[in-house]
């Protein structure tokens, strides 16, 4: 105890610190004589800070002809049991239109819907806590749990008393449900129209894993929904497609124009746009494909030809083939000219000048070989392949079997046509197992 | 030019034609589910016990449910949110709260509704109520849970066809058609606290509050957009239409049969017997299959419904394709409905013709708070931006909240007097 302060004072300091705006928004304004002005109204703050501070606030007199006033967060004087200002009531007008802001704490943050980048959810905001700089206030964390909803209630001392009578180790006393404000997007509508506020950059939004920002997308309100889903780039949009449930992918569609919608199939990988594409009518396939790139479009309807359990339907059209007259060499520099947008390359497929299958080479095995050796030498001792009609449950057995990672398709002569992934495979499996898509099932 | 003219006014039709059933739904689904158990129960009631005397009710009553519904459709429309939603982000959460609990509450009495539907109607069967009722509680739960509500929902809405049962007795019963004609122009009223409370479950029942927040979820769900909802509105009035048609059928059936020769529904065989005209013995297993039809469709939707638009409103997650440790307020509150609404019924001796009419007069109590709420969100400039209400609207709307309050109070005092 150098300093005098024991740990309790330490904790009731740290507590002044912040202020809940939940009380604030209770307060009482009086002026410099402590007559009552008017009650809280609103704050509002600048934007294009991280963290937003306190600019003016609003505050308001009348319950039914309300009439409101603005003022410079410089007129006041102290936070206390009521808001004190330095100026005379006098002094302040009052008119019965608030005026225009551009970000509101109580408007656009209270009670609604923001986008928490750190947990990758939607949430609902049920507190906002200001951080105490000098007089001014910044906000810091907004509240999401059970606490902050009972706080608001008026309820969170006799809950809080109960739960301690029950187990006064309960996490649920030891831990407030906050998230740092740099973590959160609020997706508020401008009153000027269907705008969204970003006050994140986009990276934040990019950081989190395409399946979650497809559910959070989803659990956001149609307008929104779009202007989120419309903030992104293509790249992470097609990801973000790929990853929905086929009837999140149709609701979608819906809002997309038809351009926007084969700029994203095209950025998808063919096997997952064909899963999607099945599930169309064939009229609106035939019109999408009409304005997808035509090598990718003719790749698209060759795998849309064969049934979605077969081979033909499961495999993906992405993989890497060389000339059975190449070296090592030559096939890692083809692998590093031509695969940066694969999804996975484990396995290089060797095939001859009709295209038929020889061999099956891994970049590992590649890797040790010397550059000069032809592939062939270092193809696998067996290759193992399907038929473009065989079915999953067969294919999984095969890669099962020989434990691989992907496995070729091919066609009566040998012709290589496409390549299954395991986790095509898996999805195939899990579904059946499941008996239900298995994008519905969240957290697997 | 003349032919050219009317082939593209021909395929503007079509065009017109295909967005409207695409859009379309809604406005009916809701519109079905509200000719709930409490819903034939009340109508049946009120015709076996009043004769024609109620009927003029049914052309305000479906002028003020296509108003309300309309609002919900627009509200869903142009801001893409839920009702619950709304009220959280304009009222703060002290109000949302209790506005869920009350909310809670009202659909309860309607859960326990419709389980006691379901229960009648097997009782109809011969099945006992401590039979059917556990069944259908397990399958209604499993069936919302596995997320294969939206397969049966088809079968369901066919099988509301059987309503047509009543428009066919309706005819055949050969009533006097002027009488019914005059009866529905001719407003009648009493003191008398039963008819104050049959009037109250009639206007509960069509107008009941849980429809206006399932109406603007589905809206929203179903992602219609503001320039398609000229047809979303042609939806409503259709679905508001034939509601109030079956209603008015149902009343005419009662009334030409049980009014007629004195009989007072004291359980649903009684009230069955209004189809014997049309189904002569059969008419038993015809209204009961139907009444089981009616019940059990909206025993899924009721629960469902409320668990999601509180959790909306409270900022919980919710979906049935959310696993139960990541909603677990949607699924207690979803599985408590259920729990209890069935679990009332059980116990033994209960009236279930009264359960049904009293939950559906609660809905009268209840109703106005949510017009409140209502009211004041559509007429808010910067949510509704040019699509707030009329003054027209406007004034239906508040006088059906005074006028809901009145009759309240007027039932609550008449009722007091005849007891003393």
């Amino acid at each position: 105890m150098t300093d005098g302060m024991n740990i309790d004072e330490i904790k009731t300091r740290a507590r002044e610190m912040f202020v809940n705006f939940s009380e604030i928004l209770g307060k009482r304004v009086k002026d410099m004589d402590g007559v009552f002005v008017g009650d809280v109204w609103d704050i509002s703050a600048k934007v294009g800070e991280v963290y937003p501070k306190s600019d003016e606030l609003i505050i308001s007199v009348g319950r039914f002809r309300r009439t409101y006033a603005a003022l410079q967060w410089s007129k006041i004087a102290r936070i206390e049991d009521s808001i004190f200002l330095n100026v005379k009531k006098r002094e302040i007008k009052f008119s019965p239109e608030a005026k225009q802001y551009e970000f509101l704490f109580k408007r656009d943050v209270l009670d609604q819907q923001v986008v928490d980048t750190f947990n990758h959810k939607v949430r609902r905001v049920n507190d906002v806590h200001f951080l105490r700089v000098n007089n001014e206030l910044v906000i810091a964390h907004v509240e999401i749990g059970t606490r902050g909803l009972l706080r608001r209630l008026g309820w969170e001392k006799p809950v809080d008393m109960a739960v301690s009578l029950v187990n006064k180790n309960s996490p649920y006393l030891k831990q407030d449900d906050v998230v740092s404000w740099k973590y959160i997007q609020p997706v508020s509508l401008s009153s000027a129209g269907m705008t969204m506020k970003l006050s994140l950059t986009e990276k934040q939004l990019l950081s989190i894993p395409p399946a979650d920002l497809g559910d959070m997308i989803f659990d956001l309100d149609v307008n929104h929904r779009m202007v989120l889903f419309r903030s992104l780039d293509l790249k992470t949009k097609s990801k973000v497609f790929e990853h929905l449930t086929p009837e999140e992918q149709k609701t979608l569609l819906r809002d997309l124009d038809k351009k926007e919608a084969a700029l994203i199939i095209s950025h998808m990988p063919p096997d997952e746009a064909t899963d999607f594409l099945e599930r169309l009518p064939r009229a609106s396939v035939a019109n999408l494909l009409t304005l997808v790139e035509s090598a990718r479009a003719k790749k698209l309807s060759t795998l849309l030809g064969y049934s979605s359990d077969s081979a033909g339907g499961l495999m993906t059209t992405e993989f890497v083939s060389v000339p059975e007259t190449a070296t090592a060499g030559d096939a890692i520099e083809f692998i590093k000219s031509k695969t940066r947008e694969f999804e996975s390359v484990f396995y290089i497929y060797i095939v001859d000048d009709k295209n038929r299958l020889k061999g099956i080479t891994a970049i590992r095995l590649l890797l040790f070989a010397a550059p000069g050796d032809n592939i062939l030498k270092t193809a696998f001792p067996s290759t193992v392949y399907v038929h473009l009609r065989d079915s999953a449950r067969e294919v999984a057995y095969l890669m099962d079997r020989y434990k691989v990672s992907a496995i070729p398709v091919v066609d009566e002569r040998k012709v290589l046509q496409g390549i299954i992934t395991s986790d095509d495979i898996l999805s195939q499996v899990i579904a059946i197992a499941w008996r239900r898509r298995p994008k519905n099932i969240k957290g697997v | 030019m003349q032919s050219g003219l009317g082939i593209q006014r021909r395929s503007v039709f079509w065009r017109n034609l295909f967005i409207f059933l695409s859009v379309m739904g809604p406005g009916l689904i809701t519109a079905n589910v509200d000719n709930d158990a409490g819903g034939i129960t009340t109508y049946s009631v009120a015709g076996a016990h009043f004769g024609y005397s109620l009927l003029w009710i049914f052309i305000p009553l479906a002028i003020v449910l296509v108003i309300i519904q309309e609002m919900c459709s627009r509200m869903g429309v142009v801001t893409g949110k839920g009702l619950a939603d709304l009220i959280r982000e304009r009222f703060g959460v002290r109000i949302t709260f209790y506005a869920m609990i009350i909310f809670i509450f009202s659909n309860l009495t309607n859960t326990i509704a419709e389980f006691s539907g379901i229960a009648a109607s097997c009782e109809i069967f011969g099945i006992s109520r401590y039979v059917s009722l556990p069944i259908s509680a397990v399958l209604v739960w499993w069936v919302v849970v596995k997320g294969t509500y939206k397969s049966v929902e088809k079968v369901f809405l066919a099988a509301c066809l059987l309503y047509l049962a009543y428009v066919a007795t309706g005819f055949l019963v050969k009533p006097q058609w002027t009488d019914v004609g005059l009866a529905m122009i001719t407003p009648q009223f009493s003191f008398e606290p039963v008819y104050l409370l049959i009037m109250m479950g009639l206007i509960g029942t069509t107008i009941a509050p849980w429809m206006q927040f399932y109406q603007q979820s589905s809206v929203v769900e179903k992602g219609i957009k503001l320039k398609n909802y000229k047809f979303a509105r042609l939806d409503v009035i259709i679905g508001g239409i034939i509601v109030n048609i079956i209603a008015i059928f149902i009343i005419i059936s009662c009334a030409a049969t049980l009014f007629k020769s004195g009989i007072r529904i004291e359980t649903a065989k009684d009230a069955a017997l209004a189809l014997k005209p049309l189904a002569g013995r059969y008419c038993s297993a015809l209204f009961a299959f139907g009444l089981l039809n009616a019940s059990l469709f909206a025993a899924m939707i009721l629960p469902l419904a409320t668990a999601y638009s509180v959790c909306e409103g409270l900022g919980w997650e919710a979906g049935v394709d959310k696993r139960m440790k990541e909603a677990p307020q949607f699924y207690f509150l979803f599985t408590a409905l259920i729990v209890v609404g069935a679990g009332v019924i059980m116990f033994p001796n209960l009236n279930l013709i009264m359960v049904m009419l009293l939950s559906q007069a609660a809905n009268a109590v209840f109703l106005p708070f949510v017009l409140v709420f209502m009211l004041i969100l559509i007429n808010d400039k910067r949510l509704m931006g040019d699509y707030c209400n009329s003054r027209f609207y406007n004034i239906v709307v508040w006088a059906t909240v005074v006028l809901l309050i009145a009759l309240t109070t007027a039932f609550a005092v008449t009722a007091f007097i005849a007891r003393n």
